[in-house]
């Protein structure tokens, strides 16, 4: 038997994400295990700007970038859910997101990673998302990578809170 | 609301194929899936063998046959299929499409420090071409995996 307590999806809000959030949303129910949602937004501080280039602003634009994330992350995680999903909304802050979803996933024990990749027609079929790629050659636990557009079986959650009712 | 109602699991008899069929058999009972086994074997009448190739056949459709429980067969309609093909990952991807496989769990190899950069070729290319979602699983893995059998008595049945 296999134990799914923690389950790790990594969201950058595209649509891949977005079929992404419905497994790790339907593993977490299925197996009760907490789903941490986490978003990697981009370092600007160890951004290539030159010693001269520094902009006295850049902490607050940097706070500013992950305050609009973490909302974003609660606008995904609309709590409709019955009984709740235990959930985190987790904000890193660096420049090399694959290296930090690793890293979270060591720290927090996560027993798997949900992730899309990026499915764009015939040429970008061939090419899995690098951040996701990465993530599947390095993660310490099994990886789940989910395509957009999926086949049909992605029904919205939304459809389903109606089938319920 | 996702659906997962056959789930696939390739079977290159290596350890990594062993945790993979873990996953598979799990989520397939807590999904009410179907399991499938798929073992590609390298086309025998292109590589110089001492061995017969119709023996060849035979032992591997035997051992994939041996990885399924009468539980598997029972609870998880579970079936083991046997093709030939020089393109393993091809003919995983074909199976995925023509049998409708909403999941795909397959091992990956990580022997160490080097290997672990290295993702198998096979699963990698599974992943980039599949039709539906994959679970990758290394092996060795992290110890949540308990074998199958200290769990015999306290299976969850949902």
């Amino acid at each position: 038997m296999i134990t799914l307590r923690n389950i790790l999806v990594a969201t950058d809000f595209s649509e891949p994400s977005e079929a992404a959030l419905s497994y790790g949303r339907a593993l977490a129910r299925t197996f009760t295990a907490t789903l941490h949602v986490v978003h990697v937004v981009d370092n600007l501080a160890s951004a290539v700007y030159g010693v001269e280039g520094f902009v006295p602003s850049m902490p607050y634009v940097q706070k500013e970038i992950e305050d609009a994330a973490r909302k974003r992350l609660d606008d995904r995680l609309v709590d409709n859910d019955n009984p709740p999903l235990p959930t985190r909304r987790v904000v890193i802050t660096s420049k090399t997101p694959a290296l930090s979803i690793v890293e979270y996933a060591r720290q927090e024990q996560i027993d798997l990673i949900v992730t899309g990749t990026h499915g764009r027609g015939a040429v970008a079929h061939l090419l899995m998302g690098s951040v996701a790629e990465r993530v599947v050659r390095t993660a310490p636990c099994p990886v789940l990578t989910v395509r957009h557009p999926e086949r049909e079986f992605v029904i919205p959650d939304a459809l389903v809170a109606i089938a319920k009712a | 609301m996702i659906l997962l109602k056959q789930i696939l699991v390739p079977i290159d008899f290596g350890e990594a194929s062993t945790v993979a069929l873990t996953y598979g058999r799990a989520l397939a009972r807590a999904f009410g899936a179907s399991l499938h086994l798929l073992h590609v074997m390298e086309n025998p009448f292109l590589r110089p063998t001492a061995a017969d190739p119709a023996m060849l056949k035979a032992a591997a459709a035997r051992h994939l046959g041996e990885r399924l429980t009468d539980e598997d067969r029972a609870a998880l309609h579970a079936t083991a299929a046997l093709e030939t093909s020089d393109d393993p990952a091809g003919e995983i991807v074909k199976y995925a499409k023509a049998y409708g496989i909403d999941l795909v769990v397959m091992g990956t190899h990580g022997r160490g420090a080097v290997a672990q950069l290295l993702v198998g070729s096979v699963a990698e290319k599974v992943v980039r071409t599949a039709p539906c979602p994959v679970l990758t699983v290394r092996h060795p893995e992290r110890e949540f995996v308990v074998p199958d059998a200290a769990d015999a008595g306290g299976n969850r049945k949902d």
